[in-house]
This record gives structure tokens, sequence and C-alpha cells, in this order.
């Protein structure tokens, strides 16, 4: 006969870790598996275009990437003379998003501490608590 | 019984594309040469709306404006850029001519798919070119507006009768009854890729 046991894996608790960082001052996050990488901004060819906030290409190399312009899309702008490059993956490929040129961290944060959203900014899908900010969580997955 | 091992040569044919590469604005556009009639400077042109030569009338109008983005001022270096397709005739103001530049077709890729608006129709791919990106412009979308022949003659012209670069020259061979005359002269020069391009 089988019989259903409560044991300690009950107390397990998923984790995520979370890339945090900012743009116009602005603090945000999004997962780990949704960043390709943080580059030094370099200069972006614009490009005339009707996609909302998609609206120029970045060469690295050999890779060219279409920027979406977040800081346009939260009406802010981006801070510092060196700014940053985070690679957001989609499921249609990468892209290169401007952001402020602080350094952006690591946290580790419990699954259960994310508060899911659904509110007018499509891409912010919860917020969570670092430090002392509810911090929004973005997915850029499409 | 034996293998007998065959070699086969395979010969590829890289077909390559001829572009016209200018500064429309901050962006870098490329047209393909085959429609490119002439290059003329702005005071070539007048302030007429048009633009006659070559047994054509050639409406003006900024290249950026074409891309509903807005008015941008124009220096010395800026051009015109007579161009025709079919029946349909243009000249469109751009801020640079770059040059022109060969480029195999497997180096032009697609515009990046998260570009979803009308500029999958504006842009039929890009490239790399110098250290930047150039973008492929859709001929038939260029040309395909306010095309209406019978409106032309209506615009102010001015006629040009000097007019049109050595590359015109090169597309108008195939046209002697309009034999052009060289106002901007291109020169030859290898780039870094062994490419050969032409810089003003």
């Amino acid at each position: 006969m089988l019989t259903t046991r409560r044991g300690s894996n009950s107390n397990i608790t998923t984790t995520c870790t979370l890339v945090v960082f900012s743009i116009g001052g602005q603090r945000l996050a999004t997962r780990t598996e949704e960043v390709g990488g943080v580059w030094p901004w370099t200069n972006a060819m614009p490009v005339p275009s009707g996609t909302a906030f998609m609206n120029a290409l970045v060469r690295r190399g050999e890779d060219v990437l279409p920027v979406f312009d977040l800081a346009a899309k939260l009406n802010v702008r981006v801070r510092g003379a060196t700014s940053l490059c985070l690679i957001a993956t989609r499921k249609d490929g990468p892209m290169a998003i401007r952001i402020d040129e602080d350094i952006p961290t690591l946290h580790v944060v419990e699954q259960a501490s994310i508060r899911h959203t659904t509110g007018a900014n499509s891409e912010a899908v919860g917020t969570c608590e670092i430090g002392l900010d509810e911090v929004p969580i973005y997915s850029f997955r499409g | 019984m034996s293998l007998r091992g065959r070699t086969e040569t395979t010969v590829r044919a890289s077909s390559t594309t001829r572009l016209l590469v200018v500064m429309c604005a901050e962006t870098c556009c490329a047209l393909p040469a085959d429609i490119i009639r002439g290059i003329i400077t702005f005071e070539e042109a007048g302030s007429a709306e048009a633009v006659a030569a070559l047994g054509a009338t050639y409406p003006l109008r900024d290249m950026a404006g074409r891309f509903g983005l807005p008015h941008v001022s124009f220096a010395a270096e800026s051009r015109i850029i007579l161009c025709a397709l079919g029946n349909f005739h243009k000249g469109y103001r751009v801020n640079q001519v770059l040059g022109l530049t060969d480029v195999e077709s497997a180096r032009i890729r697609p515009l990046p798919p998260q570009f979803s608006g009308p500029e999958r129709k504006w842009f039929a791919g890009l490239f790399l070119f110098r250290e930047t990106v150039a973008l492929l412009v859709n001929p038939g979308w260029l040309l395909g507006e306010e095309t209406d022949p019978a409106q032309l003659p209506q615009l102010g012209t001015t006629t040009v009768t000097a007019l049109a670069s050595s590359h015109a020259a090169g597309v108008e061979r195939e046209r002697p009854s309009h034999p052009p005359v060289e106002v901007l002269e291109l020169e030859e020069a290898p780039d870094a890729d062994d490419t050969p391009w032409v810089q003003l």
C-alpha cells in the first residue's frame, strides 16, 4: 500500500536570480536567464521605424542587434556619461537596451517573495523587495 | 569491384549587388545602384519642386521625410539623388553620399524580427558597412508613392542639363540617346574588406 508522507520536502523554497539594473535612476530587475550580457554602450544607428520603442540598431563586431528604447517607454533619460548596454534575450532573438552606467548586480530572491502584477507596463511581470526598494521585474521574452 | 573517387568542382556563383550608400539624417541607407539616374547638388536643382533631366521629371523630396522623420538641415555635402524604377521617377535629398559598394547577396541580412511595423516594407535588409550598418531601402516602396506621371508636369521644374555621376554614366550607357555629363567625380578606392567601393 502506498501512503502519502509529508516530509521535509515541503520546506524547500525555490529561488530565482535577478539582474538588477537602473534606467534614469529607476531600479529594475529581470531574470538572469533573460540577460545575454552587459556591454559598454556604443553608438547606435537610428532606424526609421513604426514599431514602438524599437528605433535603432547597434553593431558589435559582426553582430547587429535591434535597440529597444526602454528609457523612452519609461519616460526617463539614461543617466551617466558611460552608459551600458544590457542584452535582453527574446524568443525572436537578442536585443539591446541602453541602461545607466551603474553596474548591474545579481540578487537571489525567493520565488514566493515575487508579487505578480498585471499593469500598464506589459513587460513588468511582478515586483520584488530588494533592499529598501520595491523593484519591478521585467520580462523581455516577447 | 572498386570504388573510384570522383572529384567534382562546384562553382558557386556569388551574386553581388551594387549599392549607393547615403546618409539620411543619421541613418545609413543603401539603394540599388541600378535605380540611380544621377546625383546633383542643391544648387543645380534650384528651388523648384522637381528636376527635369534625361527626358524625365523627378519630383523632389527629403528622404528623411519619406520615412516620416523630421526635417533635417542640409549642408555642403548634401546631394539630390535622382531615382527611377520603370516609369516612376523621384529625386531625394540626402545629407551625404558615402559611395558605391558591391555587396554579396549572402552578406545582406534581414531586418531583425523585432522590427514588426511598416519598416519591414521600407527596408529589404541590412549589411555591415564600414564601422556601422547600412539599411537596404526597398526601391519599390521608395518610388511607389506619389508617382502618378500625370501629376508631374504640374510641378515647378528645373531643367538640369549637366547632371549625373560617373555611376549614372555607367547606368546610362544603356541609353545612348541621353549622354550624361559628369558633375560629381567618384574615385575608386579599396576598403578594408577589399570590396570595391567609390568615395566622393
